[in-house]
Formats: C-alpha cells, sequence, structure tokens
C-alpha cells in the first residue's frame, strides 16, 4: 500500500464550531466509500485557518501524502486552486469553481427558488434569511438568487449574516423577531443555525410554525430529532460526496473531467411552516 | 490536575485548590511544573470580584499529540488529537480482513508517521496510540470472541504494536472508548452514571460513572449486546440465547432487509459476508429509513424496540442519568433509532427520582477512535484514571472464552 494512496481534504473551522461535523463526517463517509472500492482514502485534516490550509497543501505536495485535494466552502478571491496549481496537486471542487477546475455544483439558485416559492405559496410576504458566512461563494449566490426571486413574488427580503454555529443562529433570530416589523419566516443556511433559531423562538413566547415559519438548510439528524421537526431543502449530503469522489476518481484515471451537478434541493415539509398569521393575505 | 484543567478549559490556582482539593502550595508546584513542561499555559486574568485579579491556565493544545486506532474488519479509522482531544487529522484503511495480526500490526505502525507528517507535527510530541476494537478486553491483547478475529486470540497485539512503534500503547473495547471520547467532549454533561451505547458492526455500551469508565474486571462491563431480550429467541453467536445482538443488532437488519427481494434490489444490498459488508447494507438501509423509505424504516424500527428494551435494562441496573447513541451504526441510523429509545426510556424504573436523557453523539462516526486517543492521553497524563497500559498488564490472564465452551 503506498503512502500516496489518499485523497486530501482540509477542514478549515474555528474550534468552536465542532457542531459542523454532522454536514461533513456525511460528506466524508459518501467521498470514502465510493474511494474504498478502488483501494483510496480520504485524509481530513482540520485547521484553525486558511493560512494552515495552504500550508498542509503545501506539505502534502513536498511529501507526496495526497495525489489529490477536495477543496471545500470556495471562497471569492479563493487563494487555494492558484496554489494546488503551483503545486501541481490535483483538485476537485465541491462547489462553485474559480475557472475551470473540475467540480461538483449545488443548484443553489434552483433550491433558493423552491424555498422562496414554498413559503410564498403558504401566504409569507416578509421572508429573512440567515445565511453562512458571505466570504463563501454559495452564500454569495444564495442571497443574490434570494433577492431576485423575492421581488416579482412580491416578498419582501432581508438577509443577515452568521457562520452557521447555533449561537449565532439563536443571536440573529432573537435580533430579527425583536425588531418592530418582524419576519413571518426565516430561511436558515444550515441545520445548527436554524435548531439555536428554534430554541430563540420558544424563548420569547412564539409557537412554531403558527407565528413564525422556519426552514433549515442540509437535512441532518438535527433536523428530525428537533421539536417540532424542521422543515429543510433536502440536499443529501452522503450522495454530495458519492458524486464527488466520482470526479475524483476519473480525474486520476486521467479520463475528462465533466461539471457534475447534486440534484436542485426541493422542500422536506415537516412542522416548522405554515401559512404566516393572519393567513393569506 | 491535568484533567481538571482540560475539563474546565480555563482554571485559576485557587479554582484548581477548590476542584483537586490539594493544598495551595501543591497547586503552585504542580502547575509550575505543567508549564516547565510546556502541557499548561498562563492566558489572560479572570474577572476581578475584588482583591488581586487571578491569573487562568489553560491547557496548551499543540504542545502533545495522541494517536487513536480503531481496528475493525472492514475498516481502520485512525485520528490524531491534540492534548485536549480535539480531532486534527483522521484517515480510514481497509480493515484488518483476513490478515495475520503481525501484518496488521506493521500495517499500523506505517501509517501513523504518515498521518503525523501530513499534519507537520514533531513525532517527539506524540503520547502514544490508543488501540481499541470490536470485542473484549484481556491483558495482553484481543480475546478474539468475535469469530471473524479468533486468530487473533494469543496475540500479543499491545506489545507488539509497542515494540512496532516505540511508543506507549493503550488497548481498549471499542465501546468504552467512544464512552471515554464523550465524556471527553462534555456529551454526559454533570451526569455521575452515563452510557454510551455504540453500534459498530455489532452493538455495546461503555460506561462512565463519577467520571471514570467503568470496566470490570475483565473489560467486559458493559456488553449490552448480550443482553437477553427473548429467553427463547435465536441462538447468538456468543453461544448464549436471544441476545439483543442476534434478534436486533445490525447484522441481524441486514438479514432481514437481504432476504426481501424488492428492497435488496432497489438499494444495492449485497450478498456479502463479514463486517464491512454487513456495515455497508446496514448503512443503506439505514440512509433510506432516514429518507421515510417505509420498509427499511419498519425494520430499523423493529430493531431500535429491542435496543431500546436493552437499554432500559441497563438503565435500569446501573440507575443512568444519560445514554448517548453513538458509533457508525447510529451515526447512520441515530435519528431513526432515538425516538424510540427516548420513549422506552420514559418508563424506566427512576423515572420518579430523575429522567434518563438519550442524546445522540455529535461525533458517532469517529467516536471510538477519538475516544482511543483519549484513552492514550489520559492514561499517560493523568496516572489516577489509568486504563490497561500494556507493559503493565503483560501477564494479565484471558478472560473465559465463553464462544469456545459452546
Ligand atoms: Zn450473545
Amino acid at each position: 500500500m503506498s503512502t500516496t494512496s489518499a485523497v486530501g481534504l482540509v477542514l478549515a473551522r474555528a474550534p468552536r464550531l465542532l457542531g459542523a461535523e454532522p454536514f461533513f463526517m456525511e460528506f466524508i463517509s459518501g467521498i470514502e466509500e465510493r474511494l474504498a472500492e478502488h483501494g483510496r482514502s480520504v485524509l481530513l485534516h482540520i485547521v484553525a485557518d486558511p493560512a494552515a490550509e495552504i500550508a498542509a497543501y503545501r506539505r502534502w505536495a513536498q511529501l507526496r501524502l495526497a495525489e489529490a485535494v477536495v477543496l471545500v466552502n470556495p471562497t471569492a478571491g479563493d487563494p487555494r486552486p492558484a496554489v494546488l496549481r503551483e503545486l501541481g496537486l490535483p483538485v476537485v471542487v465541491a462547489g462553485e469553481p474559480d475557472g475551470d477546475a473540475p467540480a461538483v455544483r449545488r443548484d443553489d439558485v434552483g433550491s433558493v427558488r423552491a424555498a422562496v416559492a414554498h413559503l410564498a405559496g403558504l401566504g409569507h410576504r416578509r421572508i429573512a434569511r440567515i445565511s453562512g458566512p458571505d466570504t463563501l461563494r454559495h452564500t454569495r449566490t444564495r442571497t443574490a438568487a434570494l433577492l431576485a426571486a423575492a421581488g416579482p413574488a412580491g416578498i419582501d427580503a432581508v438577509v443577515l449574516t452568521g457562520d452557521y454555529s447555533e449561537e449565532s443562529g439563536a443571536a440573529l433570530t432573537a435580533r430579527l423577531l425583536r425588531d418592530g416589523d418582524p419576519p413571518s419566516a426565516i430561511i436558515y443556511d444550515n441545520d445548527l443555525m436554524a435548531v439555536g433559531g428554534l430554541d430563540v423562538a420558544g424563548e420569547l413566547g412564539l409557537t412554531v410554525p403558527r407565528d413564525l415559519s422556519l426552514l433549515a438548510w442540509d437535512d441532518s439528524s438535527l433536523c428530525r430529532l428537533s421539536a417540532p421537526q424542521l422543515t429543510t431543502m433536502s440536499l443529501d449530503v452522503h450522495d454530495f460526496g458519492e458524486l464527488v469522489a466520482g470526479s475524483v476518481l476519473a480525474l486520476l484515471d486521467g479520463a475528462p473531467v465533466r461539471e457534475r451537478w447534486c440534484p436542485t434541493e426541493t422542500v422536506i415539509v415537516r412542522q416548522t411552516t405554515a401559512p404566516p398569521p393572519g393567513g393569506l393575505e | 490536575m491535568l484533567d481538571a484543567i482540560r475539563a474546565a478549559g480555563t482554571i485559576s490556582r485557587v479554582g484548581l485548590i477548590s476542584v483537586t482539593g490539594f493544598t495551595a502550595p501543591t497547586i503552585s508546584n504542580l502547575v509550575r511544573k505543567l508549564i516547565d513542561e510546556g502541557l499548561v499555559v498562563e492566558t489572560g486574568h479572570a474577572e476581578s470580584t475584588g482583591g488581586k485579579r487571578r491569573v487562568l491556565l489553560r491547557l496548551n493544545h499543540t504542545s502533545r499529540y495522541a494517536v487513536g486506532v480503531c481496528l475493525g474488519q472492514g475498516v481502520m479509522t485512525y485520528v490524531l488529537t491534540d492534548l485536549t482531544g480535539v480531532v486534527v487529522a483522521r484517515i480510514s484503511r481497509p480493515g484488518v480482513g483476513a490478515e495475520a495480526p503481525a501484518t496488521v500490526v506493521t500495517r499500523i505502525a506505517a501509517e501513523i508517521p504518515t498521518l503525523v507528517d501530513s499534519v507537520g507535527v514533531d513525532r517527539a510530541r506524540l503520547v502514544g496510540v490508543g488501540l481499541v476494537f470490536p470485542g473484549p478486553l484481556t491483558g495482553r491483547g484481543v480475546a478474539g470472541l468475535n469469530p471473524e478475529l479468533r486468530h487473533w486470540r494469543e496475540f500479543p497485539l499491545g506489545a507488539a504494536l509497542e515494540q512496532a512503534t516505540d511508543l506507549p500503547v493503550v488497548l481498549d473495547n471499542d465501546a468504552t472508548a467512544a464512552a471515554l471520547g464523550e465524556h471527553w467532549a462534555g456529551g454526559f454533561g454533570t451526569a455521575s452514571a452515563a452510557a454510551a451505547l455504540y453500534m459498530g458492526s455489532g452493538l455495546g455500551a461503555g460506561l462512565v460513572i463519577d467520571g471514570i469508565t467503568y470496566r470490570g474486571p475483565s473489560g467486559n462491563a458493559g456488553e449490552l449486546g448480550h443482553v437477553c431480550v427473548d429467553a427463547d429467541g435465536p441462538r447468538c453467536w456468543c453461544g448464549a440465547r436471544g441476545c439483543v445482538e442476534a434478534v436486533a443488532g445490525p447484522a441481524a437488519v441486514v438479514a432481514a432487509g437481504r432476504a426481501d427481494a424488492g428492497l435488496a434490489g432497489a438499494l444495492g444490498l449485497t450478498t456479502g459476508t463479514g463486517p464491512a459488508a454487513v456495515a455497508r447494507d446496514f448503512a443503506a438501509i439505514g440512509r433510506a429509513a432516514r429518507r421515510g423509505q417505509r420498509r427499511s424504516l419498519a425494520l430499523c424500527e423493529r430493531s431500535a424496540r429491542y435496543v431500546a428494551a436493552a437499554a432500559r435494562t441497563l438503565a435500569n441496573v446501573m440507575d443512568l442519568e444519560v445514554i448517548v447513541l453513538t458509533g457508525p451504526g447510529f451515526a447512520v441510523a441515530g435519528s431513526v433509532y432515538l425516538p424510540v429509545l427516548r420513549q422506552e426510556l420514559h418508563t424506566v424504573f427512576s423515572r420518579s427520582a430523575h429522567a434518563v436523557d438519550v442524546r445522540l453523539s455529535r461525533s458517532a462516526a469517529t467516536a471510538s477512535a477519538v475516544g482511543a486517543a483519549a484513552l492514550v492521553l489520559e492514561s499517560e497524563l493523568v496516572p489516577f484514571h489509568r486504563g490497561l497500559r500494556v507493559s503493565e498488564s503483560l501477564d494479565g490472564e484471558f478472560a473465559p472464552l465463553p464462544g469456545s465452551a459452546r
């Protein structure tokens, strides 16, 4: 067994965001399952900041510890693809690529449209979204898609920027709800922030979904175990990982790697979305 | 001492006196020693409550590292953690399959430096290797109770790995390690009696009583998979009848799924034997159940009712306050099992005194490898809580093997 039979994946995140684990562990297990069939593994490295991530790529290239890299959380003006090119490390981007790097894309525009259509169909006209960090490309794509979809539907939309943590979901939800004219529905960019928001709504004496509708992203166990169960967007994280592995394997075989897309997400209606108070206007 | 600082995050010397019960001069000396060794650093001041401000101490995360290895038949998982038990790197490699134990030891010894180098950590900062495996523990190594691991029975796994890696090695079973990892991560809260229910290729439990893992005299405490849930049930591989693992464990769920031709076709279930194939098919059934696929959901919920009955038995025997579901099986299907277990635990005998809180671990997929690393950190740095250090238990006797008395 060669030491270079690993595919590297670096996760740069603050240690307190440990709760990010369910999403990434499921994503990685999807990648691993496909790679294992071909005798390959995922080398996961968790670092505190972007500089440490780039240092890891340099080390892996030098020591020949990774034969390819899966790049996650692409950002605007991302410095990483250029570094990987310089190092000669083949890369598959999970998300929106910079230039023509092989990528597995999520249809964020189509998914946001589905989310807005669901809430608009219930009669919501004031929608807020608590997003992930706005350095991330997919955060910006979703924001643009939300604003584009809201106007024609007669919806007033605001976006607050969170950091994916349960705490930021709770704090920003509280800020929205204490406002003089709060939204009747809130969309969250992940599961943890939605769980934080659900807790805060309860503490403020609101009954979900009678008084307030909540829609989470990243359908994880957390969404099914909350009370009431969170309505979510349907991204199958495991399948996302398998698609990424497919591109990695093609890349390593020297085959042309076409851009792959995750299926457009649909709304899984559970127990946290309903018509707004006062019903359809 | 280190354990007290780790558990607190940051703490002052005065705080340490009240937590440990040591005298002020003792604390002062111990803290100086830890700072000299680089294990502990001073980090700012506590809020002043009048009088002089107190200097806060915390662990120096990157001063030491530990390797945790979960040895499985289908897959081997390696993690590297820092001094606080937080994962820095992780990799999975093919499992031991039918390989000879000595070959596997050579392989592990080669993988560890690769993992350490991938993170750029100086190998001198490694405190040791925690190695865990499914099944009970003996002084020397794997008991080999599990049918597929029978050829490991007489193999001195720990001693061989210590020799091959030139590092201290600590052994334990996967469920106990997962429980320790959960304790380190704070998953049990303030409970004085807690258990981690571990679903891998089988079913087990690790117990943490008053903050310490309870192993029993032979490391066999918490063998939840062999709690009887049906006195007339099928014969288990352990030789007994009606064990929950035989009635409703992952292999039983997979067997039922494979027997349903429609389901087997839809989910692409295999006919492969061995734990790797069982784990893959169980994951497929678990994911389908999560999506609400009716037949898969029914299979998992049936299994969950039996697991819940066994969990209630354990809670009644140990007066448990918290149960955490963990391991690769629950990482996939935990959200299906959890509501069933919560419901069942409402009927626990102790309910008038306290409820039993049932939760899903936040690191279910890698719990036992993370726990293995915690095990070696604890054993090397917190001597009072010592697990089974290989070098000190070489004359340990093998536990009786019920499987061989069949
Ligand atoms: Zn048994």
